[in-house]
């Protein structure tokens, strides 16, 4: 027996069904793109497409009228525009964990989920571009913001945590695409081999890059993938972090903490497992994936979100004892009185009470339930729950935008944000960018990472003897030479 | 390596050698700890005060490679890490000596009106309080040539300050406790000293149930071979993971942060713990390094483990450096004096600025670009050039943290720190090389231990 077979009395399971083959892999995935799309993938893509038309309405409105079409205003200077675009690129961020950093830690079970994360991971930050991009009141003087040479002699304000975003968000999106697509060459090759229609054989040919299987080739590939996952890594850390630090730079109680990057980084990996688990659970289910995204998987992801919850709340709790600990009372104030006093205190109340609630009860308590295997093991449980922590990572970035500004040094200044439609048209909008986008990529391109997941099969392992008695897994055109190190570099 | 492993490991496969230089580790340690005390009673009796600090030094130092070993042993666990059966064990022994840290602590516990602002502004007014060593540049004494220093840090907090009497304001020579008086106050509720011990004893009570929860099960399983055992660790390491960050997180307040008591950062637990879980990699690496040379780990331990024993320390120093960036660059560009008291104290302060610029160096710029190397990784004795230097690097990270407190004027170190250094690290070891010697060097009761053993790390 092979010292890699699954100790089942410590509870290791192998990650796919025993007997799984090579051959299912490849036809379970590709049999997606190659099948007429079903009806319900008609609809749900209509709808999306709907929404996107309103984003681009939203947006064709906002440049006429400017940002007086939204809530903003003062003392809340900012409000849904930075709240949806650190929404949408934390979102991104378990993209990049799971395609990177657990590729770095050798765990096999990411390998049924990181493309589908991964596109997550492009479509969310697209999504989360805009608002910074039209948050500035004059969009097509955003070029500025580039450091292009100009007889002006106009540069960028590199003191600026909003200039160091525009690097950080277009380094991430660069980096995650090309890490994207290197991984997709082999499939690609596969659906251009099973293609019979020559327009799409040529399509995929085209995308494949002249893949032909080669040795060289899987050499090459599993080199660069290994590299890009390291240039990946830090960048897991470091786009968050320069977000959070928009905020963390001001001295604005409530905004400047120190715990904010790491802090900003767990958030970000915590709702993007949500967002992923809500996505893939809808999907597993529609397209009938159980075989390839078991119960083992889900498990896991409802472990991460376990951790980084919990990590959230630690930063919460850091937060809030350092507020009163500094001995500062304006922070003091913006704690205890903008975010954790409600109505059962009377006049001592904001108005925003209940958006930190919702952040505390659906990013901190919501996760607790996975403390139990029942709970992480059920399929409504976790769809639920993903569901709720994305709602409370959304009010986390509002709560801390909104109640830092909305009652501010000035008493008689302090003031309430109330969204307009067109806030809301946008952040919706959104939403149709991000699922037509999505839509059209399960439609597509193998939304399971085909030959890194045959890479995992037992049957990888040069050491795998079939049991006696079984037919030993089948082969197709690009079983994976060498895929066990793909698992193990 | 071979597929097929007909070793048979038994608990008395991998033993501590009974010559060589091993077999009496745990003598030459209690040598050096001995030898420690000796001169830490002796620097004591003549200057108490400056006894406390480098004890604290001390204290703080090994402590948190102690801890970096509780991190070190649940994260395994957690995350049901195979390849790492081969070492866990030797990152087991560094937890043993967490319970005499408990006793190691007590020199601290009378002098915490030294050490502690906050104590020295509860005893004010006590006549026969800390008169005796304050005559040596100590804190709230800015008749020094570089007195601007300590009246900018002083003045930096009187914005929150405001019920402190007007001369106060203007008069930076008062102490520390004086000028602060509101902000202590403020503060009473939880840095008080029977709170403050009460906390202590909750943190080592925790660390010794971990240090035993983990250590006794792993050992037993050694001749019990119960798979269930890694089981229950496997269930057990959440709820490990969550009281040990919270121990460590208020640990570090208690006994570092609270020595300036106007300053704070919410990120300063996450600073702390960064550091332990390099030096645990390290140290864990050293001890793997030290005992492969005797032939004490046959070949469970190889090139591979050390390999990604190597990227984790590399890892981890990434990620010092970036918690250590955060704190840094959020304080400096915000520039609120309360907080930026704090570099102010650790670069403006002559002799301190090149003990910071040390520390970017020689914890991160030299190590990242020295561990990055695939080869370095696998060559032995590079990679335990690069784990020892990590381990000194450490004692100069929390040399920084503590030291700029005990002179608020300038850069003062004394031969008592490394006496006390030797004192509490040589008894650590003491108690970590006596248990090393009953007890088996690997986990040979770990139903992955043939998988280690078989591991390749690319």
């Amino acid at each position: 027996m092979s010292a890699h077979a699954p100790v089942e009395e410590i509870g290791e399971r192998p990650l796919l069904p025993p007997g799984t083959t090579f051959h299912d892999i490849t036809e379970d995935v590709s049999r997606i793109t190659e099948n007429p799309a079903p009806r319900g993938w008609w609809i749900l893509f209509m709808l999306a497409l709907g929404l996107a038309g309103l984003l681009g309405a939203a947006l064709t409105y906002l440049l006429t009228v400017g940002v007086g079409s939204w809530g903003n205003n003062s003392p809340v200077a900012w409000a849904w525009d930075i709240t949806n675009f650190v929404w949408w690129i934390g979102i991104g961020h378990a993209g990049t964990l799971i395609s990177a950093i657990l590729f770095l830690f050798r765990q096999k079970w990411r390998t049924s989920i990181n493309r589908f994360a991964e596109a997550m991971t492009i479509f969310a930050v697209m999504c989360a571009g805009i608002f910074p991009g039209i948050h500035t009141g004059r969009p097509w003087f955003d070029y500025y913001m580039f450091p292009l040479p100009n007889q002006m002699e106009m540069w960028p304000n590199f003191k600026s945590p909003l200039m160091w975003d525009i690097f950080a968000v277009s380094t991430y999106f660069t980096v995650s695409a090309l890490f994207w697509f290197t991984g997709l060459i082999p499939d690609f090759a596969t659906l251009r081999d099973r293609a019979k229609n020559p327009i799409r054989k040529w399509v995929y040919g085209f995308l494949a890059l002249g893949w032909r299987g080669s040795n060289r080739h899987w050499r090459n590939y599993e080199r660069a993938y290994l590299i890009l996952a390291a240039i990946s890594t830090p960048l897991v850390l470091s786009v968050h972090s320069i977000v959070s630090f928009d905020f963390a730079t001001s001295v604005l109680p409530g905004w400047h903490t120190t715990i904010f990057p790491p802090y900003f980084v767990a958030g970000a990996v915590f709702s993007g497992f949500a967002m992923v688990l809500t996505l893939l659970l809808i999907t597993r289910s529609v397209f009938g994936m159980h075989n390839l995204v078991t119960m083992k998987h889900l498990e896991l992801m409802n472990k991460f979100m376990l951790a980084t919850g919990t990590l959230v709340g630690y930063a919460y709790a850091m937060e809030f004892f350092i507020a009163w600990y500094s001995g500062n009372p304006y922070e003091w104030h913006v704690f205890r009185y903008n975010r954790l006093a409600g109505p059962w205190e009377g006049d001592n109340a904001g108005p925003l009470w209940w958006a930190y609630w919702a952040m505390i009860s659906c990013n901190v308590l919501v996760p607790q339930l996975f403390w139990s295997k029942r709970m992480r093991t059920s399929i409504p449980v976790m769809f639920v729950a993903s569901i709720l922590i994305n709602i409370g990572m959304w009010f986390e970035r509002f709560v801390i935008i909104a109640t830092s500004l909305h009652r501010d040094f000035l008493p008689s200044s302090w003031g309430y944000f109330s969204p307009t439609m067109i806030d809301i048209a946008l952040y919706l909008g959104t939403f149709g960018l991000f699922f037509t986008l999505f839509l059209l990529f399960i439609r597509w391109i193998p939304m399971i990472a085909i030959a890194e997941v045959k890479g995992v099969l037992p049957q990888a392992d040069p050491h795998y003897a079939p049991p006696p008695g079984s037919s030993s897994g089948g082969t197709d055109s690009v079983a994976p030479q060498g895929g066990a190190e793909v698992s193990h570099a | 390596m071979s597929a097929t492993d007909t070793t048979v490991h038994t608990p008395d496969s991998y033993r501590l050698p009974t010559t060589g230089p091993w077999a009496n580790a745990w003598k030459i340690a209690l040598g050096i700890g001995v030898l420690g005390v000796a001169l830490a009673a002796l620097g004591w009796s003549m200057d108490s005060r400056r006894f406390a600090f480098s004890w604290l030094f001390a204290f703080m130092g090994v402590l948190t490679v102690g801890l970096g070993g509780i991190f070190f042993v649940f994260i395994q666990h957690l995350t049901a890490s195979g390849w790492s059966v081969s070492v866990r064990r030797l990152g087991e022994f560094m937890l043993t000596g967490l319970p005499i840290m408990a006793i190691l602590f007590l020199p601290v516990v009378p002098y915490t009106a030294e050490l502690f602002e906050w104590d020295a502004h509860a005893s004010h007014g006590d006549a026969s309080h800390g008169d005796d060593n304050h005559g040596d540049g100590s804190h709230g004494d800015s008749g020094h040539g570089e007195g601007s220093a300590e009246a900018v840090n002083h003045g930096a907090t009187h914005a929150v300050d405001k019920g402190v009497e007007q001369d106060h304001h203007t008069d930076a020579s008062a102490p520390f406790h004086e000028l602060h008086e509101e902000l202590l106050a403020h503060k009473k509720p939880y840095l008080n000293k029977p709170f403050f011990l009460g906390r202590a004893a909750f943190y080592f009570l925790s660390w010794i149930a971990l240090t035993l929860f983990f250590f006794v099960f792993s050992t037993r399983q050694d001749y019990s071979r119960d798979k269930s055992i890694t089981a229950l660790f496997q269930k057990a390491s959440p709820a490990a993971a969550a009281l040990f960050g919270i121990t460590l997180t208020f640990a570090a307040f208690d006994w570092m942060m609270s020595m300036e008591p106007t300053w704070y950062s919410t990120i300063y637990g996450v600073y702390v713990f960064a550091g332990g879980a390099i030096t645990s990699h390290a140290v864990v690496t050293l001890l793997a390094l030290g005992l492969k040379k005797q032939g004490a780990l046959g070949n469970v331990v190889h090139t591979e483990h050390f390999h990604d024993l190597g990227k984790m320390t590399f890892a981890f120093v990434v990620f010092w450096a970036y918690i250590a960036f955060s704190q840094l660059m959020l304080q400096w560009y915000a520039s609120i004096p309360e907080e930026v008291a704090y570099y102010h104290q650790r670069w403006n302060v002559p002799g301190w600025k090149h003990v910071s610029l040390f520390l970017v160096l020689g914890h991160f710029l030299i190590p990242f670009l020295f561990m990055m190397s695939r080869n370095i990784k696998r060559r032995l004795s590079l990679l335990g050039v690069g784990s020892a230097w990590m381990l000194i690097m450490h004692m100069v990270d929390i040399y920084w943290f503590i030291m700029p407190n005990y002179d608020r004027s300038r850069f003062s170190p004394h031969w008592m720190d490394v006496a006390c250094l030797l004192a509490v690290g040589g008894l650590y070891m003491t108690v970590v090389f006596a248990v090393m010697r009953r007890h088996s060097l690997v986990a040979v009761g770990d139903p992955r231990l043939s998988r280690a053993i078989h591991h390749v790390s690319g």
